[in-house]
């Protein structure tokens, strides 16, 4: 029985397999390409009409993927495939673009479009390392969460964590986890965490809070410690949500960021490509 | 202040089935063959056989043309006619006389075109989409507060096909309510019919009688035993007349809770000892392995003993056997000193049906016609023989196996039920949703799932439909609306005939059916023209099967973290996961 070659790619392997196979592919695409670069070169003088078609063509087939997730009823095969393409694709456009501009020294069209190009490959190759980064520390943290529920179970834990700290000031030892609450909690509870924990989440304050409740102990009762350490609780749990919606965040706003990128790009191609051809015809 | 509150105990029986059944109707009813042969004095004071006759059954009336029992559906109730005549047909009847909607395959541009033309609003449909059409075949009639199907032209269809009568006095669906499988034909009544439903529990009351337990053995023995036994490679080798005389040796059993999904949720919150206590020990590790044992429905737990508690090993489904390896060691030993007993010990996970087949019967009729390469391997290294110590066996996993604490898992969640579970790898997942989008795509611009639910380690089983192998949900469905697509397997809604009674939402173990609020495209929310409630409907996964593409969720994972897959059979589930491992 023939099968078709999106049943062959799509045939069970191993991760690393992936890489290997997908990595050869575009080893060897790229010294297919230099080889008619060079060639071209030495037979006509200059390859700038081959690699902008090349580079023009391995950009469609980028773009194709945004399609194909938004057409995921076309039989051709599932976007994980097309997300290899993509990957592999991206490179060897890197390396077109290189072949393609050497040093800018056009206008200000090139150096936007230049710019645009490189925005795009590093937002690429970013979220490529995200896609790395991202389930393994996600993983590491704790129980999974939907984005959408992390507000909700924000709101939750900082109620919880209000209702706490009153009951301590009911078990008639004084205010101590009240006005710590009040002093270090409610900014934590309530507040959304800082720009660098979006980009770079660390368990730093989380840290430094439960050393600080942990120095509390002293002034507690028995009462008053079983309820610090249930504010413990919420203050790991609150993080662990914190981390979870910087790293679901990031992953949502390079990927807008990329995206956003590619129909800037597509119209500044458009434009190039119309200027490099009307100059071509005029001769 | 007190701190607690007196109340009687809950008894069974407190909810009869049919609570207008009188001791006099009762007594009547006994006196009914084949009730009239029941021996009084067989079954115990604390379930006197009025008692059974009186809380157990109910006597329904049905109309000429009524769907009584539907081809797929999973039963859980026989019937005895008391009076009239109902046809039971031998021949298949189209999906959409049942209830039931056939669910044709676009063409990928129908599918195309329907995923890119989305509404605004979710889970729109049209008022006249709700219930079924005039135009069709068949109907709903709600005589006393019960609903009926019923098919509008039914005597066509008794002459168009192959039916066979069943008379005042006849039993029928006796074999789908003990064992819970599919019923296998469609039950019609022929003209005014009076039947007497008697739900499994009484059923199983009553085959303590051993002369009904036999009349009942007997009509399984004769319509399934044999064929059922041919589908196992151990007795393909056996001639009809061989097969016939292994028939008459297996005995019927059944272990363990066939209501397991009621106390699915308390027994999660026990103890992993006594979650396993619990248990019904089917056969023990180190007793005389004295049967070969069968499972013909349910699941079991395949374990031994590891330091205080049980480990364990597998999980056996419907066709699996278990004891083959001692029974054929021993079978090879020369010597009957050297007959070692069963490794390991087989519990029941919910329930289980099983046949024994006692070890004379393999050793002298089987296995002297099995060829030797068909056989298992003598056990080299037993953990039980009668002179040495045991010892545990290391827990790391060997290559080719899953890692112990995942297999116990998949037990103790059952999510051994899954035919088509969906599995979430965290360690790739980047939480993208692009699978709940795409899912909403395909669905009306509601997702069925949630990428939510129990997790092992790096494996997420979201709260997504599985398919089960036990669908308990299909269990009670008025209308036939949720039913198992007999090519397929596939467990889908029709929302012709779904009235939004959560019958099956609220039978479902693992809260993978949800009720939603349907609205017209315009977005208003249906409701209903009298009470002004609103209409719902049950919503699940139904595996994208009217698309040629297959589940949109999986298709749509960028990063091969998504996988539909049979957890039930355990060498599918060991390749994936080493794929993803490595």
């Amino acid at each position: 029985m023939q099968r078709s070659i999106l049943q062959v790619v799509d045939r069970p392997s191993t991760f690393l397999a992936q890489r290997v196979t997908g990595l050869a592919i575009t080893g060897l695409a790229i010294i297919i390409t230099l080889i008619l670069v060079w060639l071209l070169s030495v037979r006509f003088g200059r390859a700038d009409m081959f690699t902008g078609y090349a580079l023009l063509a391995v950009c469609l087939l980028l773009a194709f993927l945004s399609i194909r997730k938004r057409m995921l009823a076309l039989p051709i095969g599932p976007v994980k495939i097309w997300l290899q393409v993509h990957l592999y694709a991206g490179i060897l456009s890197l390396v077109l673009f290189v072949l393609h501009v050497g040093w800018f020294n056009g206008g200000w069209l090139e150096l936007m479009l230049g710019s645009l190009f490189l925005w795009i490959g590093g937002t690429g190759l970013y979220l490529w390392y995200l896609s790395y980064r991202i389930p393994k520390r996600l993983l590491a943290v704790g129980r999974d969460v939907i984005l959408e529920e992390i507000p909700r179970l924000q709101q939750q834990h900082a109620e919880k964590a209000y209702e706490l700290a009153m009951k301590s000031t009911q078990l008639g030892e004084g205010i101590t986890l009240a006005d710590y609450y009040q002093q270090k909690l409610v900014p934590y509870f309530h507040s959304p965490r800082s720009l660098l924990f979006g980009v770079i989440p660390s368990i730093r304050t989380r840290r430094r809070l439960l050393r600080e409740l942990d120095t509390l102990d002293r002034y507690l009762s028995v009462e008053g410690r079983s309820l610090r350490n249930q504010i413990c609780d919420l203050v790991r749990k609150k993080d662990e949500l914190d981390v979870h919606w910087a790293m679901q965040n990031q992953l949502r706003f390079c990927l807008t960021m990329h995206i956003v990128g590619l129909w800037a790009l597509a119209l500044l191609i458009f434009v190039h490509v119309t200027t490099v051809l009307a100059f071509v015809q005029r001769g | 202040m007190e701190t607690t509150l007196p109340i009687r105990r809950p008894k069974r029986w407190d909810k009869p089935l049919d609570p207008g059944i009188t001791q006099a109707d009762a007594e009547l009813l006994l006196g009914i063959a084949p009730l009239s042969h029941l021996d009084p004095t067989r079954f115990p004071k604390s379930t006197p056989l009025l008692e059974i006759v009186r809380n157990d059954c109910r006597v329904c009336q049905f109309e000429h043309g009524d769907v009584i029992l539907r081809e797929g559906d999973y039963g859980n109730s026989a019937f005895l006619v008391l009076r009239g005549n109902v046809r039971i047909f031998v021949t298949r009847l189209a999906e959409s006389l049942l209830g039931r909607k056939e669910t044709p395959k676009k063409s990928w541009w129908q599918s195309l075109v329907s995923t890119l033309r989305q509404n605004r609003h979710a889970e729109v449909r049209q008022p006249t989409e709700v219930g079924p059409a005039d135009s069709s075949s068949i109907a709903i009639r709600q005589p006393n507060g019960s609903t009926h199907v019923f098919i509008q032209d039914v005597d066509r269809l008794f002459s168009s096909h192959q039916t066979n009568t069943v008379s005042a006095g006849e039993i029928f669906g006796e074999l789908s309510a003990i064992n819970r499988t599919p019923r296998p034909f469609s039950v019609v009544a022929d003209g005014p019919a009076i039947l007497l439903e008697i739900r499994w529990q009484g059923l199983r009351l009553l085959r303590r009688d051993p002369g009904f337990r036999e009349y009942l053995d007997n009509l399984y023995r004769l319509n399934s035993l044999a064929s059922h036994l041919c589908e196992i490679s151990l007795f393909r080798f056996l001639s009809d007349e061989q097969l016939a005389e292994v028939v008459r040796e297996i005995r019927f059993e059944s272990y363990g809770e066939l209501e397991w999904y009621n106390e699915f949720e308390e027994t999660q919150q026990l103890d992993v000892q006594k979650r396993i206590q619990r248990e019904t020990l089917i056969a023990e590790e180190g007793t005389q392995a004295d049967h070969l044992i069968l499972l013909r429905s349910g699941f079991a737990r395949l374990s031994e003993r590891q330091g205080a508690g049980h480990r364990t090993l597998a999980y056996l489904g419907r066709g699996q056997q278990f004891g083959l390896d001692e029974l054929a060691h021993n079978w090879k030993a020369t010597e009957r000193t050297q007959f070692l007993p069963y490794q390991r010990s087989l519990r029941a996970i919910g329930y289980v049906d099983i046949l024994r087949l006692p070890w004379k019967v393999l050793h002298e009729k089987v296995f002297p016609f099995v060829r030797t390469s068909e056989l298992p391997l003598s056990i080299n290294q037993p953990r039980y023989e009668p002179t040495r110590p045991i010892v545990d066996s290391s827990l790391q996993a060997q290559s080719g196996e899953i890692e112990t604490g995942l297999v116990e898992f998949l037990v103790d969640e059952r999510l051994i039920n899954g035919r088509e579970t969906m599995v979430i790898d965290t360690l790739r997942c980047t939480r993208c949703d692009d699978c709940v989008r795409a899912c909403a795509t395909f669905h009306n611009g509601n997702p069925r799932f949630v990428r939510q639910g129990p997790q092992y380690g790096q494996w997420l089983f979201p709260h997504a439909c599985m398919h089960c192998s036990d669908p308990v949900c299909m269990i009670g469905c008025p209308t036939g609306a949720i039913a198992r697509d007999m090519h397929n397997g596939v467990v889908s809604i029709n929302p012709d005939t779904c009235i939004g009674c959560k019958t099956c939402a609220d039978s479902c173990p693992y809260d993978n059916i949800r009720m939603v609020q349907i609205s017209d495209h315009k977005g208003r929310k249906l409701v209903d023209d009298q009470k002004q409630l609103p209409i719902l409907q049950a919503t699940k996964c139904d595996l994208c099967q009217n698309h040629p593409t297959g589940p949109a969720c999986q298709r749509a994972c960028p990063h091969d973290a998504l996988v539909r897959i049979n957890v039930g059979e355990m060498p599918n589930l060991v390749e994936w996961l080493k794929r993803h491992a490595a």
